[in-house]
């Protein structure tokens, strides 16, 4: 006879085994529904994303799971549901971390399920392609200006700079006890580097050669606003988030930030602010910031799922869905046509209208390199801005780091 | 079968489960991560699962990388004057607070709350404070006249790292001055009555009784803490990313570099293992005194 003690053991037993099972069970995707991963956790995006996947839904006869993990943890989480094979129907990435990611093979090339870049602003399709293939598609994206407070200009009788010349005297006239000229983030992360492109290329510098004159004369702009007071050696500190925050404080004239800021620029009480373009090292050279904002990408998985999950994409990405969520969160819609018809309400934004179409990938021309790039690149801003190195050595060195690393 | 075998088998079977753990928890991890230091284990490897073996060039790379010089120097640094600063003032407090006086265990108490902030708030919070324009610490120093130009805490590649110092010495305190006032409980009063019946000053009494007593509990001290600084990383991202211009990168940040952001496990993995090795080091080093104490 077997002891009462032993049978509930086996019954244990048995049900916590049952259990492992079921869950495994679970794990199986439901045929009602697809997840659609993004790192945006934050209002206002995460609400319009929600909406406009809810109505998306709706449209394709599926019930849409909408889940955000925070930005530093897109990449590792989707990385590990990669190699359980167990991949969100869409993820959202952010755009320089597309070609990584398609270099792993684990996204499904857009074309081949019928969606393409057409109707969008060819620069921003670029941002979704990785070796002539298109992986990813922006519905809206977002770039740099320069913010000013229009009563500090005001006060001091300074207009908004155009040029990089302007730029040195408003700041430097700007510069007072109370505020300084200009913040922006030299920050030791992507959010320095990405900064710092938009007076890289309109000087003509190029990514893949660092330590081109061009570059250094770029460099030599953030290091002698650096250097002479205009900007905070804090900026070296500060990310963008810092920078507005600095902004809005007061305790800076201008602030190179962009167009997701403005929710929080706008509902600063008694702040009377501005944007215009990026100033350019001579004047009529084109303004040319780096794209941000994320691409929709589709991870391979079964055959049916991914059509669903395409069909999804293609709703995110019409006039209308673009027009919603871009209204909402401070975006600029990626097709051009949903970008001329919301541009005349939203006033306060138009510059960032204006400019996207120069602004231009970070991947496009280095591919899978960016990483390595805005690594020596960040460093070398911060030896220069410190006074460490001077721009034309800190930038020799960046060049040849990268060089070795590869 | 025979009682002493079936003795042996009981035994084996008790030690089992724990065997069972450490393999799974402990060896598979760590022989892993050796084994991935010598393979080109990217982000494709999470997808394809194929990872082709690379000799040393892995090690090769990593070496070669000055940053990885700067960070291994910067590890060194920022863990003796972590532990210095910690234990040094972990102790004065300790013994301090020795001495029971009114309000005491309220403040002891009060002393542990850095430990239970989460770090990454408490490093957003000393970023805030430190920062070299509208910072607090600039504002407290400049209103009571000690400077009159502000202190780049953060934003100087000369200043930086003695900042993340000071931050992650003040979270280690409550850490050190805990383990030691418990250490300092356990040594028995009649020494220091019949030290005080030989005339000892307070000196002496400190060097003769206090610290021979208090050894042992040192030692775990120092090397729990060893651990912890070596592989500080939150602290350390929340702070400075790094930065200024390397300045502030460490071997974890290196790995955390190599791995998360560059995502070249391989690589990491490398640095992972120098990282391990200092660890195995010290915890030998505490073990063999350990076992001197003992016999």
């Amino acid at each position: 006879m077997i002891p009462q003690a032993r049978i509930r053991r086996r019954t244990w037993l048995a049900a916590s085994l049952c259990g492992l099972l079921a869950s495994g069970c679970a794990a199986a995707p439901d045929p009602t529904e697809l997840t659609f991963m993004d790192y945006h956790g934050d209002e206002p995006m995460r609400s319009a994303m929600t909406a406009q996947l809810d109505d998306c839904g709706d449209q394709i006869g599926m019930k849409v799971r909408h889940y955000s993990v925070s930005g530093d943890q897109l990449v590792p989480k989707a990385l590990r549901m990669a190699s359980s094979r167990s991949m969100p129907d869409v993820l959202m990435l952010d755009n320089p971390d597309l070609p990584q990611f398609a270099d792993t093979q684990a996204l499904r090339s857009l074309n081949d399920l019928g969606i393409s870049a057409e109707g969008i602003a060819p620069n921003i399709a670029a941002t979704g392609r990785y070796r002539g293939e298109l992986y990813g598609i922006a519905p809206t994206v977002n770039t740099l200006a320069l913010y000013y407070n229009r009563d500090i200009l005001d006060q001091a009788g300074v207009r908004p700079p155009k040029t990089w010349d302007e730029l040195r005297a408003a700041a430097r006239e700007l510069t007072t006890a109370q505020h300084r000229g200009i913040g922006f983030s030299a920050y030791a992360s992507f959010e320095g580097a990405y900064q710092f492109l938009a007076f890289l290329w309109p000087n003509g510098g190029d990514e893949r050669e660092l330590d081109s004159p061009q570059a250094i004369g770029a460099l030599q702009l953030w290091t002698d606003l650096v250097r002479s007071g205009s900007a905070p050696q804090a900026v070296m500190n500060w990310e963008q988030g810092d920078v507005k925050n600095q902004f809005t404080a007061g305790r800076l004239a201008m602030m190179v930030n962009g167009s997701w800021q403005a929710a929080e620029v706008r509902e600063t009480p008694g702040l009377n602010w501005g944007v215009v373009p990026i100033p350019v090292p001579r004047p009529g050279a084109p303004p040319a910031t780096a794209l941000g904002g994320e691409v929709m990408t589709i991870p391979k998985s079964e055959p049916w799922r991914e059509r669903k999950a395409a069909e999804l994409a293609r709703c995110m990405n019409t006039k209308k869905a673009q027009i919603a969520v871009a209204h909402a969160a401070n975006r600029v819609p990626s097709r051009p046509d949903a970008a001329a018809e919301l541009r005349p309400e939203v006033p306060d934004l138009r510059v960032f209208y204006d400019t996207a179409p120069a602004a231009r990938s970070r991947t496009e021309r280095i591919g899978t390199g960016w990483p390595d790039i805005a690594r020596a690149l960040w460093t070398a801003i911060q030896s220069a801005i410190s006074g460490n190195a001077t721009p034309e050595e800190a930038l020799e060195r960046a060049q040849q780091h990268v060089d070795s690393g590869s | 079968m025979t009682v002493r075998a079936r003795s042996r088998l009981a035994k084996w079977a008790f030690l089992l489960p724990a065997i069972v753990y450490l393999a799974a928890f402990f060896g598979y991890p760590l022989i892993n991560n050796v084994v991935m230091s010598f393979q080109h284990y990217t982000a494709a490897t999470f997808f394809t699962g194929e990872a082709p073996f690379v000799g040393w060039a892995n090690w090769r790379a990593v070496f070669a990388d000055p940053v990885f010089g700067r960070a291994a120097v910067n590890t060194v640094l920022f863990t003796v004057g972590s532990l210095v600063g910690q234990f040094g003032i972990g102790l004065l407090l300790a013994l301090y607070f020795r001495r029971n006086f009114p309000l005491s265990r309220l403040l002891r108490s009060l002393l542990l709350l850095p430990w239970l902030v989460p770090l990454v708030a408490a490093g957003m919070v000393w970023r805030q404070i430190l920062d070299q324009e509208g910072g607090v610490l600039n504002e407290f120093l400049h209103a009571t006249g000690l400077i009159s130009q502000n202190i780049p805490w953060l934003s100087s590649p000369q200043v930086a790292l003695l900042s993340v110092v000071l931050v992650n010495i003040w979270i280690g305190i409550p850490f050190n001055m805990v383990i030691l006032y418990g250490g300092l409980q356990e040594i028995p009063s009649d020494l220091y009555e019949a030290g005080a019946i030989d005339g000892a000053g307070r000196w002496r009494t400190f060097r003769s009784i206090t610290w021979p007593m208090l050894r042992p509990v040192v030692a775990v001290v120092l090397l729990l803490g060893f651990i912890a600084t070596v592989k500080v990383l939150d602290i350390i991202l929340v702070l400075t990313g790094g930065g200024p211009a390397n300045s502030t990168e460490s071997l974890s940040t290196q790995v955390f570099q190599n791995s998360f952001m560059n995502l070249d496990f391989g690589r990491g993995a490398v640095v992972g293992n120098v990282l391990m090795g200092a660890c195995l080091v010290f915890a030998v080093i505490y073990l063999r005194t350990n076992r001197k104490e003992v016999s």
